[in-house]
């Protein structure tokens, strides 16, 4: 068994904003380990993206605060850590690519400045030498002609091209955990299978670690080992991607499921989308903030919250009512 | 890239010939013409109509439109813009003197209301929302509100009258023509235009450095690991720079109105306190070659403003 890389546990984050204070994230747990994959799914708002900025340190400093939790990683405490040190974990150990390569890179610097300044951000070394290195990593991340590539600005590039410079940035400095914050949402559909197809084969070849986070549960199936579902800012269920698609415990997660439309269902059954909207997180909720929406409540779901548990073995689902419903899931979770 | 340049120069020697035009056509349209400039109310009330219009055949006064037209451009490209009767001199050489003048003040103040402005813009988007920024925020509002002439002559009455510690108008002492001295005497005249420049870009800058220190890539620079400084001034401000640029360039005819009013509080010699003179000697010709030279000026910043945007933006450049 591998050690574990990152430790996040019982992680809150609250922003004050205008309309008040909004708990974005209210009780997060996982473990990565070294070499571990795992898919963080949710919907817009459910706190996913917040969650991996609050590991860099990077939440907007006026109105973020993590107010509950603990970041580990290797084992040491992230939060309140001094900002020298997480400078260096940033884009050295940590790196993190975003959801729109357009808006992540930066418009008036060439992709070899923007790659060139990370890989000296990290370690002494001269120019010449950083700039084979940027074109050595286009190379790997497989953009053709690297060499003039290297010199063009972000948006001479596609759309594809640039989120690949993107990576090839990450790469830079040979991190151990690489944080994908919707890596693809931006890119065409044809797009999206290759780069995460190029992720997940430069996560084994280096024996990276990866944190994918998405909304979109067909992109979990095939590429992540492990997979998290938040809902209103709370993991609700945790376990094997292949398990936890094949057998959702939270109803939640059963939900998202059935309203996927499937290859391997008949064209005529109908697909049950998930009834009425997901919580305002400016209030606090009592009880389980999926029950107003959950088809399973009970009169107790109402009153407490239920806590993140185990239910089997290595499965995790905060519900007072863990279902176990197996679904033919072959194709999605092959 | 190139060519694109070549381009917005061709332009601009378009728009020079479209105010040259207007300039000639004000001239033309205007009652009276060179002849009653040139005689004095007796002299030409002692001429028969007969006498008149042999004098304007001789000026070439009585030609067709067009020709006059021709022969004005011709004069006006080689230089000749006539003779000034309030300067009693010629209207190029009256001219020569003093554009240098009054670009020596509205350089200097370019120089330092740029730097002023930007530096203090960046410092407010920087500290945004503590007593820095509403310092740096509330004194251009300040300064906006006081028209450059009271500016002006609050300076004058504090520190040359009360302190006694700068010359209060023209370049030069009488017995002293160093150039410490013409600094001295460009102290104040230069404060008073570089601090209302300054006082709009602060804001200028503020507004762009905030717009994109919230943007995405500001965060995934962060995310690198480079150092805050890399992050400011390598990443927002080069972008934040962008609409800065433009803004000067907007800016710049308003400067030069600017230098008029303030050029003739300080008695400095330059094309303000002409353009005030020949206005107010109704000499018409003069007043037409300040409108050339500003026109001129206007449409070379605008070029530089177009070629300094390409620059710093590749977006433009390529696209």
């Amino acid at each position: 068994m591998s050690k574990p890389l990152l430790e996040v546990s019982d992680l809150q984050v609250e922003f004050n904003s205008r309309q008040g204070r909004v708990t974005a994230v209210r009780g997060l747990t996982y473990t990565i380990n070294e070499g571990q994959s795992m898919a963080l799914v949710g919907e817009s708002g459910s706190g996913k993206s917040v969650s991996a900025l609050a590991i860099l340190g990077l939440l907007p400093k006026k109105t973020a605060k993590i107010t509950a939790g603990s970041i580990k990683f290797r084992g040491e405490e992230l939060i309140g850590a001094p900002e020298k040190s997480m400078r260096k974990l940033r884009g050295g150990s940590i790196a993190m690519i975003f959801q729109d390569p357009l808006s992540s890179l930066n418009p008036v610097l060439t992709i070899s400045e923007q790659i060139v300044e990370q890989i000296k951000a990290h370690e002494k070394i001269e120019g010449k030498k950083a700039q084979e290195r940027a074109i050595e990593l286009l190379d790997m991340v497989g953009i053709p002609s690297a060499r003039e590539r290297v010199k063009q600005y972000p948006h001479q590039l596609s759309g594809g091209m640039r989120q690949r410079a993107m990576i090839a940035m990450a790469l830079s400095a040979r991190p151990s955990l690489l944080l994908a914050d919707e890596p693809t949402t931006a890119l065409d559909v044809t797009i999206q299978a290759q780069i995460l197809e190029l992720l997940t084969n430069i996560q084994k070849d280096l024996g990276m670690s990866l944190l994918l986070i998405t909304h979109d549960l067909g992109v979990v199936a095939g590429f992540t080992e492990k997979l998290t579902v938040m809902y209103a800012g709370k993991a609700v269920e945790q376990g094997a991607t292949a398990e936890v698609l094949g057998n959702p415990n939270h109803p939640y997660t059963l939900g998202l499921l059935r309203s996927i439309p499937r290859l391997d269902r008949p064209r005529t059954s109908e697909l049950r989308p998930i009834q009425g909207v997901a919580p305002d997180m400016s209030k606090v909720s009592v009880g389980c903030a999926f029950q107003p929406r959950c088809e399973y409540a009970q009169s107790k779901c109402a009153s407490e919250s239920p806590l993140f548990s185990t239910i089997s073995k290595d499965r995790y689902a905060a519900c007072w009512y863990p279902q176990d419903h197996a679904l033919q899931d072959e194709s999605l979770s092959k | 890239m190139f060519t694109q340049i070549l381009r917005r120069i061709a332009t601009g020697f378009v728009v020079l010939w479209v105010t040259l035009t207007v300039v000639f056509l004000g001239l033309d349209f205007a009652p009276g013409d060179e002849l009653d400039v040139l005689l004095s109310a007796e002299a030409a009330a002692s001429l028969t109509p007969d006498e008149m219009a042999a004098k304007r055949a001789e000026l070439g006064l009585d030609r067709a439109f067009p020709i006059k037209y021709g022969i004005w451009l011709k004069k006006v490209v080689t230089g000749d813009l006539g003779y000034s009767t309030s300067e009693d001199n010629d209207i190029a050489e009256v001219l020569k003197v003093t554009v240098g003048n009054t670009a020596m003040l509205i350089f200097s103040a370019l120089f330092f209301g740029i730097i002023i402005g930007v530096f203090f813009g960046i410092l407010a988007a920087i500290k945004e929302n503590t007593w820095v920024d509403y310092v740096i925020g509330s004194i251009p509002i300040f300064i906006a509100g006081i028209p450059g002439f009271i500016l002006s002559l609050g300076l004058i009455y504090t520190v040359s009258v009360k302190m006694n510690l700068l010359p209060s108008g023209y370049m030069h002492s009488l017995t002293d023509e160093s150039f410490l001295d013409l600094v001295k005497h460009m102290i104040l005249p230069v404060s008073v235009l570089s601090l209302v420049l300054a006082a709009q870009l602060v804001r200028y800058t503020r507004a762009s450095m905030l717009d994109v220190l919230s943007s995405e890539f500001i965060i995934a620079a962060k995310a690198k690991g480079i150092s805050n400084r890399r992050v400011t001034y390598n990443h927002a401000f080069k972008n934040a720079l962008l609409p800065v640029i433009s803004v000067v360039g907007l800016h710049l005819p308003e400067i030069i109105a600017g230098a008029v009013i303030t050029e003739t509080v300080f008695t400095w010699p330059g094309m303000g306190s002409l353009a005030v003179r020949a206005a107010g000697g109704r000499d018409v010709p003069m007043v037409m070659g300040i409108v050339i030279v500003v026109a001129v000026t206007v449409i070379i910043s605008n070029l530089i403003t177009d070629i300094a945007y390409t620059l710093a933006d590749p977006r433009v450049r390529l696209g």
